[in-house]
């Protein structure tokens, strides 16, 4: 029932850490988020040090989106093209945000910066597309909420349509600068390293609301960045922090791969919409732990250097 | 004339031998053995118990302490930021801190042995709270009771305890004590010291040592993450994409929304 973990220094029921690894994987599946927003804190809790839990979490969140993306590739919901400008994108904010964490940390304000990133970010978020969603749920009961989306997405158009560089992206069906994905690639990758994760809850609100992309591309295109963004930290971390734990990523992946794919077959039956209010549930129930955790005094008031 | 030198004689033989033996017997007598003294760790690790017992005089109460060699240990500390937010504010270094202290005794310590003997050998957490200096990293200690939090993070982790009464005493002489060896205790050498008192003096005293190492996969997967970074890094990589894959090959009809 135990693993002994080499890096982490601790042991582990294994039984736990692969059904951790099946919940995180299949929202993964579902969504197209990493979860490593749920699954860092979901090991800190099991006794694994702040950066053994993000540096492995990197690792298994591989598995997860190549298999979440490998599933969609075939099925040709991947716009790679708008994928690769997210992620030049990603790969830029991602530098500028290490070396701003990096300044803080020297003079000691990074972890209410982290604080309060996550707090405001998923609290954003997670409003946002909850009243999103009930919104178009209660009024596809009583008229096409696709007019109203297509006229949002026009207007959008329009205000992006001045800008240069214009493309026109097939799979997701449209056009705009390629500086817009770039930006919002630089964007959310700057958060994405203050926050310490793969940025993937944050890429698909952006994919959904900001470039107005179908929801079925969103999820392929997102586990693609995902995908790309986790092996350069997975590498990084390894060589520079040795905070990968392989043994914790097999257990976890083990669980996340599948966890994936159930999640892809559960998508296919729950609509756009219900799958977005489910996410924001999601997302607004971590922001309102949080929020908890800050405002109530820790049993115990310290704890091991590193980490958030 | 005769009896009576006879039986002063005799009266200082004994005390003699009383002064000569007495303190020499139960420094000579105790001595202390773990076993297994090399606690291997392989993939199914979690702690193990660990026996260890040796010779002691009869009646002498027994004090055993496991620990390893002190070290300044630095944690973050949390305390509210703008009178709102609890969050790490900075970091405590405690000096002079085992990163492992389990002290195990037949008696409560307190009634066993006086304030200075424990001071002098670090029995107990008093004594211990006593050799732990702890500063802030950067400007003044900041107001708290860190001793306590210290060890309130350490009991979580059980690499800290201090129990009375599960030392088991044979009353014609010896000892026992099964430690249940926490899984946090990092590897490395752990001295073990007994220590056995009657009537509130040390009567005897004895060391020992135990090893805890990594072996198998686990040692090999370890010193690869250290020596060979570029190479573990890209088989973790490898290793996840290929499962991944794989997994999503076999789950073929799985389709997406």
């Amino acid at each position: 029932m135990y693993m002994y973990l080499p890096i982490a220094l601790t042991s582990v029921n294994y039984l736990l850490v692969i059904a951790l690894g099946l919940t995180v994987g299949l929202l993964s599946g579902l969504f197209g988020v990493g979860g490593g927003f749920l699954m860092t804190p979901l090991l800190m809790m099991i006794g694994i040090p702040p950066t053994i839990a993000a540096g492995t979490d990197a690792n298994q969140i591989v598995a997860a989106s190549s298999s979440g993306m490998f599933t969609h590739w075939r099925l040709g919901n991947v716009d790679y093209k708008m994928g690769i400008y997210l992620l030049i994108g990603g790969f830029l904010g991602g530098a500028v945000g290490v070396q701003v964490i990096k300044f803080l940390s020297a003079t000691g304000g990074a972890d209410f910066l982290i604080k309060m990133t996550y707090v405001v970010m998923l609290g954003l978020v997670g409003s946002f597309m909850f009243v999103e969603s009930l919104v178009a749920i209660l009024r596809k009961k009583t008229e096409s909420h696709h007019h109203s989306a297509a006229a949002s997405g026009a207007k959008k158009g329009g205000l992006m349509a001045t800008l240069p560089m214009q493309i026109h992206f097939d799979k997701s069906g449209v056009t705009f600068s390629a500086l817009v994905p770039f930006a919002l690639g630089i964007f959310v990758g700057v958060l994405a390293a203050i926050m310490g994760v793969g940025g993937g809850f944050l890429m698909v609100p952006v994919m959904i609301y900001m470039l107005r992309m179908p929801m079925h591309v969103v999820v392929g295109t997102s586990l693609f960045q995902i995908l790309f963004t986790c092996i350069e930290v997975t590498y990084l971390q390894a060589y520079y922090n040795h905070t990968v734990d392989f043994p914790l990523a097999i257990l976890l992946l083990i669980g996340s791969v599948f966890g994936a794919q159930i999640g892809a077959i559960l998508g296919r039956k729950l609509h756009g919409d219900q799958l977005k209010i489910l996410l924001s549930i999601i997302v607004l129930g971590v922001t309102v732990k949080m929020v908890l955790e800050l405002v109530t005094q820790p049993a115990i008031l310290l704890s091991h250097v590193g980490g958030h | 004339m005769r009896r009576n030198f006879s039986l002063s004689g005799v009266l200082l033989a004994a005390v003699v031998l009383a002064a000569l033996i007495l303190p020499g017997r139960s420094w000579a007598e105790v001595t202390c053995q773990a076993n297994p003294a090399l606690v291997r760790i392989t993939l199914g690790y979690h702690g193990l118990p660990v026996e260890i017992k040796g010779n002691s005089a009869p009646g002498d109460d027994v004090i055993v302490k496991v620990s390893s060699l002190p070290e300044d240990l630095h944690l973050k500390y949390k305390g509210k930021a703008g009178g709102i937010f609890w969050m790490k504010l900075g970091t405590l270094i405690f000096k002079h801190a085992p990163s492992v202290y389990l002290l195990s005794s037949s008696s409560p310590i307190n009634t066993t042995l006086s304030p200075e003997i424990r001071g002098q050998n670090i029995i107990g957490l008093d004594a211990l709270q006593r050799r732990i200096e702890v500063s802030a990293e950067h400007g003044p200690l900041p107001p708290g009771d860190w001793f306590s939090q210290f060890l309130a993070f350490k009991e979580r982790d059980k690499v800290y305890a201090s129990t009375e009464g599960n030392v088991t005493i044979d009353p014609k002489g010896g000892y026992s004590l099964r430690l249940d060896w926490p899984y946090k205790a990092a590897p490395g050498k752990y001295k073990i010291e007994v220590y056995t008192a009657h009537h509130g003096m040390l009567t005897g005293s004895a060391t020992s040592e135990m090893q805890v190492e990594m072996t198998g996969v686990v040692k090999q997967i370890s010193d690869m993450s250290f020596n060979k970074r570029g190479t573990y890094g890209l088989i973790a990589i490898v290793v996840a994409l290929v499962v991944g894959f794989a997994v999503g090959n076999i789950f073929k009809g799985g389709g997406a929304h």
